[in-house]
């Protein structure tokens, strides 16, 4: 996905390639570096997989436009929207997955309904003694996709949590996720953590890009 | 103490791949233990590079730390209970 690569800036700024998780968020997340720099990376994998995810992006946006839903999160919603979009998944079947009929539709594969069953066990807190849920999403996914999608899923509820609880506003800009994560851009956005810079620009985002 | 079994059998020293390895190593560096979540999470490795640090670094204190222990560890009580998350 060539356009996700260069996510809107937060603060009002041109699109310049250093935001990946869109306005507002980087901006909050400088005043508290220690944790985000782990924090950015960490939300990023889930959202979009990495080179080595074992689970494949249209179940995953799925999966997690499903936990977006569910915390009623508009934030991430129109995110991962727009992840969708880019991966060829249609506004019919998106308002699928944000509707209550989701079970019941013939538009999802039954890998995909496991992973989006999964993902809305662990957004709703049921997970743990949802013996069903359990039985059908382990039909389709190894001990590995079983963990990465608990973990994306868990973390896609904290990123909901996360920008419900700061009134995050999302811009018309602002694009999807690259799915998957590719690892040099991984690298390069986590590296402009570490050194500081993603954080000093996204406090003081006149200061020039990168 | 629950007594409900884990879903995923929790990857062993001994187990473990290269990269839960290494995991593992900095999970004794920064927490100076593995705990049974990062030997769960070491099955999706890639993702728990960075989950790992993350939990330890919200949780525990130090010299940059953004909140004082007291306050932060009442809030992690709090959210533990509202989760209803006894680990």
């Amino acid at each position: 996905m060539d356009g996700a690569h260069a996510h809107s800036g937060g603060l009002g700024q041109a699109r310049a390639p250093w935001d990946p998780l869109g306005p507002g968020l980087t901006g909050c997340l400088a005043l508290v570096p220690r944790s985000a720099r782990w924090l950015v990376p960490a939300l990023l994998l889930a959202l979009g997989g990495g080179e080595r995810s074992r689970i494949d992006p249209r179940a995953r946006t799925l999966a997690l436009l499903r936990v977006a839903c569910v915390e009623r999160s508009p934030y991430w919603r129109v995110r991962l929207e727009r992840t969708a979009d880019s991966l060829g998944i249609g506004p019919e079947e998106v308002e699928v997955v944000e509707s209550d009929d989701w079970e019941l539709t013939p538009a999802l594969e039954p890998r995909e309904r496991a992973a989006v069953l999964w993902a809305d066990r662990v957004a709703r807190r049921l997970a743990r003694r949802d013996r069903r849920a359990h039985d059908e999403v382990r039909r389709w996914f190894d001990d590995e996709g079983f963990v990465e999608l608990t973990l994306a899923a868990s973390l896609t509820v904290m990123a909901c949590r996360l920008a419900n609880a700061l009134r995050l506003e999302d811009s018309s800009e602002a694009s999807g996720f690259p799915s998957p994560v590719p690892t040099e851009l991984l690298r390069s956005w986590s590296g402009q953590m570490f050194d500081g810079s993603l954080f000093s620009r996204a406090a003081h985002p006149r200061s020039g890009s990168p | 103490m629950s007594t409900v079994a884990p879903r995923v059998p929790p990857v062993a020293d001994e187990e473990a791949s290269p990269e839960a390895r290494e995991l593992f190593g900095a999970a004794r560096e920064l927490l100076g233990f593995v705990s049974n979540f990062t030997r769960t999470a070491a099955h999706a490795p890639e993702l728990a590079r960075w989950v790992v640090p993350l939990i330890a670094a919200v949780q525990r204190g130090g010299p940059d730390a953004e909140l004082e222990p007291r306050v932060k560890e009442l809030a992690i009580l709090r959210t533990s209970s509202l989760n209803r998350c006894s680990f």
